[in-house]
Formats: C-alpha cells, sequence, structure tokens
C-alpha cells in the first residue's frame, strides 16, 4: 500500500475549470451513469483534495491517491490516460490551453507520528487545512518525528487543530521531509495556535536538547500551506486508515 | 504621492520557532535608534504571519530615496559595536532568523490608479503579500492589465491596494510584488472564489494566451500577514508605520 501525492501549479486563471474536471472524472457519475471514469478503470477516488489559500506557487490544486500497489497504479493510470473518456474531457475543458502548468507527482507514506489510535470513522473534515512539510537533515528524520508526536502535533490539538494525516516522503525532492496535515475549525483559530507555540516552552527546550546533543536543529525548514479542502475532497478523520494492518 | 524614482526595501525573515516575540523587540524597539543613528529610513510597516511559505515570518518594508544611501546606513549599522553587542546579548546562544530574503523593488505603473486620496489613516485587517511572475513576452501589459483589469475586481470585492510594485534587485524577475488589506480572512476568501470563476477574468487570460501563448503572469507565493501593533502601515504606505496597540 501507498499513496501518492499528486500537487497541480494551475494555469493562471484556470484552477475553477481544474477543480471542476477532477470532480468530473474522478467523482461524477460518467454521462448520467453510476460509476465516475476514475472507478470505470479503478483508479480509487481522492482521500483528500484542495486547493490553496496561502503558500508558494499558487493557484495550486492537489489531492492524495491511496493505492494497494505500485502494479495496480501502473495499469489503471495508464489506462485511463489513454481511453476514450479522457481524450474528450481533456481535449474539450482545455479548450485550446492547458489547464496544468506543471504538477509533482510524490510517493507517500505513513510516518511514526501519525497516531491513528481515535480511529478513522466520522464526518469528513472541513474547514482550513494546514499543511507543513518539516524538511529534515539527512539521517536525522526520526528526531523530528519524535518532536511532532511529542511536541507540536500535541500543541496543534490542544489548541482546536485535528492530526488528519502525517507522511514521510518516501519519493520526492529535498528528503528527508515529513508532511502533516492539521485540520482547524478557521483561520483564527489556526492563526491563534500558531503564535501560542511560539511561547511554547516545550519548542525552546527541545531545540535546546537539539543543539546540545545534535549541535544544530535536525529541521532545515518548513514550509507551510494553508488549503481549503474541496467538497469532493474532504478527508475522513485519519484520511480513512485504519490504526491496524497498516503495511510497515 | 510617491513616485517611480523611490525605491522599497522588502526584508522577509523566517523566524526560528520560537523567537517572534525577541524579533518584534530587536527590530521594533531595541534596534530602531541605532538604524535612526546611522541614517537609515523608518519602515513603513511591520508584519508577523503564520500562512504560506515563509512562515513564520517578520517582515518589514522601507523606502529609500538612493540606494547608495541605503547601503551606507546599513554599512554603518552593521559595523556598530553596538549593534554587535545587541545582536550577541538578544541572540542568547540561538539565532532569531533561520534564513533572509530582502529584495529591492520600485513602484509598479499598476499603482498609480489605485493610491488612495486625503490623509492616510492607519490599516488594519488582514494584510496579504503576494509575488506574481510575469510574462518575459510583454511585463509591461501584464503589469497594465493586473493595476486595470484584476486589481480593480478586488478592490470592488474590498481589498485595499497598499503598494504594488516590480522587482528590482533580488528577486525572479519581471516580478510584480503587492499588498493588500482585507477586513477579514472570510471577505479575502469570498472575492478570490468570485475571482476564480469570474468571467471576465477568464475571458482576459484567455486572450492572453491567444496573443501570447500563454498568460501575462504565472503561479506566485502568496503570504497572509498581521500588522504589528507598533508599526501598522498608512494607507497607500504614505509615511512611516504608525503605533495602533
Amino acid at each position: 500500500m501507498f499513496f501518492e501525492y499528486r500537487w497541480y501549479e494551475c494555469a493562471p486563471g484556470r484552477l475553477a475549470e481544474e477543480i471542476d474536471r477532477m470532480e468530473e472524472v474522478a467523482i461524477a457519475g460518467w454521462k448520467g451513469g453510476e460509476e465516475s471514469v476514475f472507478d470505470r478503470y479503478g483508479i480509487p477516488r481522492p482521500i483528500g483534495a484542495w486547493s490553496s489559500v496561502a503558500g508558494r506557487r499558487k493557484p495550486v490544486f492537489g489531492y492524495i491517491l491511496q493505492w494497494d500497489s505500485f502494479a495496480q497504479r501502473d495499469t489503471a493510470f495508464p489506462a485511463f490516460w489513454t481511453g476514450p473518456e479522457w481524450a474528450e474531457v481533456r481535449e474539450r475543458t482545455n479548450a485550446g490551453f492547458t489547464l496544468v502548468d506543471h504538477f509533482d507527482n510524490w510517493v507517500i507514506g505513513p510516518n511514526a507520528a501519525w497516531d491513528r489510535s481515535g480511529g478513522c470513522e466520522g464526518e469528513p473534515i472541513g474547514g482550513l487545512h494546514e499543511m507543513r512539510i518539516h524538511h529534515c537533515m539527512a539521517g536525522d528524520g526520526h528526531h523530528v518525528t519524535a518532536y511532532l508526536a511529542e511536541i507540536e502535533h500535541r500543541q496543534m490539538e490542544v489548541m482546536g487543530g485535528r492530526v488528519i494525516g502525517v507522511f514521510d516522503v518516501k519519493i520526492g525532492p529535498d528528503i528527508p521531509a515529513i508532511i502533516s496535515f492539521i485540520g482547524w475549525p478557521d483561520y483564527e483559530t489556526q492563526q491563534a495556535a500558531a503564535r501560542r507555540r511560539e511561547h511554547e516552552p516545550r519548542v525552546r527546550e527541545r531545540r535546546r536538547q537539539w543543539r546540545e546533543e545534535l549541535g544544530d536543529s535536525p529541521i532545515r525548514h518548513v514550509e507551510q500551506t494553508l488549503l481549503k479542502p474541496l467538497d469532493y475532497g474532504k478527508p475522513l478523520p485519519n484520511f480513512g486508515l485504519a490504526a491496524e494492518g497498516v503495511a510497515a | 504621492m510617491s513616485g517611480f524614482d523611490d525605491y522599497y526595501e522588502l526584508r522577509i525573515y523566517r523566524g526560528t520557532p520560537g523567537r517572534m516575540a525577541d524579533l518584534h523587540h530587536r527590530f521594533g524597539f531595541e534596534a530602531r535608534p541605532l538604524f535612526d543613528k546611522h541614517g537609515a529610513t523608518r519602515p513603513l510597516g511591520y508584519w508577523e504571519g503564520h500562512a504560506g511559505p515563509f512562515a513564520p515570518a517578520y517582515v518589514y518594508l522601507h523606502r529609500w530615496d538612493s540606494l547608495d544611501q541605503r547601503f551606507e546606513a546599513f554599512g554603518k549599522f552593521y559595523a556598530d559595536p553596538d549593534w554587535n553587542a545587541q545582536r550577541i546579548a538578544s541572540n542568547a546562544g540561538e539565532h532569531m532568523i533561520d534564513r533572509a530574503d530582502i529584495m529591492f523593488l520600485r513602484p509598479s505603473p499598476a499603482w498609480d490608479a489605485h493610491r488612495p486620496e486625503g490623509e492616510p489613516e492607519p490599516v488594519g485587517g488582514l494584510h496579504e503579500l503576494c509575488f506574481l511572475p510575469l510574462n518575459t513576452q510583454d511585463a509591461a501589459e501584464g503589469q497594465r492589465v493586473f493595476g486595470e483589469i484584476d486589481l480593480p475586481f478586488l478592490a470592488s470585492r474590498g481589498a485595499e491596494v497598499l503598494g504594488v510594485f516590480q522587482v528590482w534587485f533580488g528577486w525572479t524577475t519581471p516580478q510584480l510584488v503587492y499588498f493588500l488589506a482585507w477586513d477579514s480572512f472570510d471577505a479575502r476568501d469570498a472575492a478570490m472564489s468570485a475571482y476564480q470563476r469570474d468571467p471576465d477574468i477568464g475571458h482576459q487570460r484567455l486572450h492572453e494566451r491567444q496573443t501570447y501563448g500563454g498568460p501575462l503572469h504565472f503561479a506566485g507565493d502568496t503570504m497572509l500577514l498581521e500588522p504589528a501593533h507598533y508599526g501598522t502601515p498608512v494607507s497607500g504606505l504614505a509615511g512611516p508605520a504608525v503605533k495602533t496597540g
């Protein structure tokens, strides 16, 4: 089992069309039928889909897929790409020019800081989402995992956030990197938590310990993006992933 | 009114986690007399940001009459033993900044039609700092379109234009850099949703693609900021930041 993180830099002015196109092929019944085009080709529906509110290289549209295997993925996607439905949708919705300038696709998998003991039942999570990518010093990812599990994510939960998922970037640029998705009821709560974290003594203490033991921080830099979950892309708690049965 | 001849210096610090309060103290208060002593201009605004690629961000903006004057002032400031002593004492064994991005800007013609009239007032609320790389095929047209089509759309839905600049040194060019102010996050969110689906804006982008083979501006970085209580910018960035809290 693995997760595919797909992040699209949309052509300016065409984010809405990209969002709608994804809904048309991944979610909506094709030509009035029950199954979507993704369903027809055995591509799972996204476990989360977003547009960015603040972040790098806006406008951005992103989603995550959960696959059983690479064989499944590399059978289903190429069949979809070369099928008649996608050719028709793509030509019609591009309307002469591409909707997407570039996209990244990474392989990601659950990080040890992702505590799913709370289960994955419940309503899809709306509000405002915060994606934090911690880029770590090579060999020091486990220190950052421990910090996220013991301090940062706990602080966010106390301040009204929900940890939706935590992933290691397995194949992608600038690794080791850990991606956290946090759900907030609104912008004000997210901001209050960020400001409060600046005064969190455990953060200062952990950084002091790192300087003593490692000589430096194991975090090279953090890239933060605020995301709006799309109506059809609101993730379930813990991205619908049960605590047990997770492949290492 | 400021003219094209002005230079602006945008300083974006990515704070070391836990040091935001120290950054406010250093640049908002402690180091100010030294900046004044060496002839640095008073910044036009100070901001803190926890949304976007530079977060946690501490941001401030200077205006300069001449870049030679700027280098002279900063040179004297950095060479001042009082600054060095202050810096070592307040760092307290740990740098306050992980990374600094510093760029020189000049006003964009796109700003002209959006300069406020009347007495400058402090501008609170939610501020937005955006970067908008321009298509090199016609960067002047990209600035014109942004000022005459995109900005009026956002302004009509509640954005107050604080400033619109073009990158002069230090960042990718040609590129627009602009500051907007909104009443609230929700007001901005509603305006951005409308902007993304507006047919006239869509037609303009289509026209650009038909004419230039691509849009006149590309995807850019966006961060959300809150002005500091001791350093709130005034409308049109018409003078030094003011105290509001």
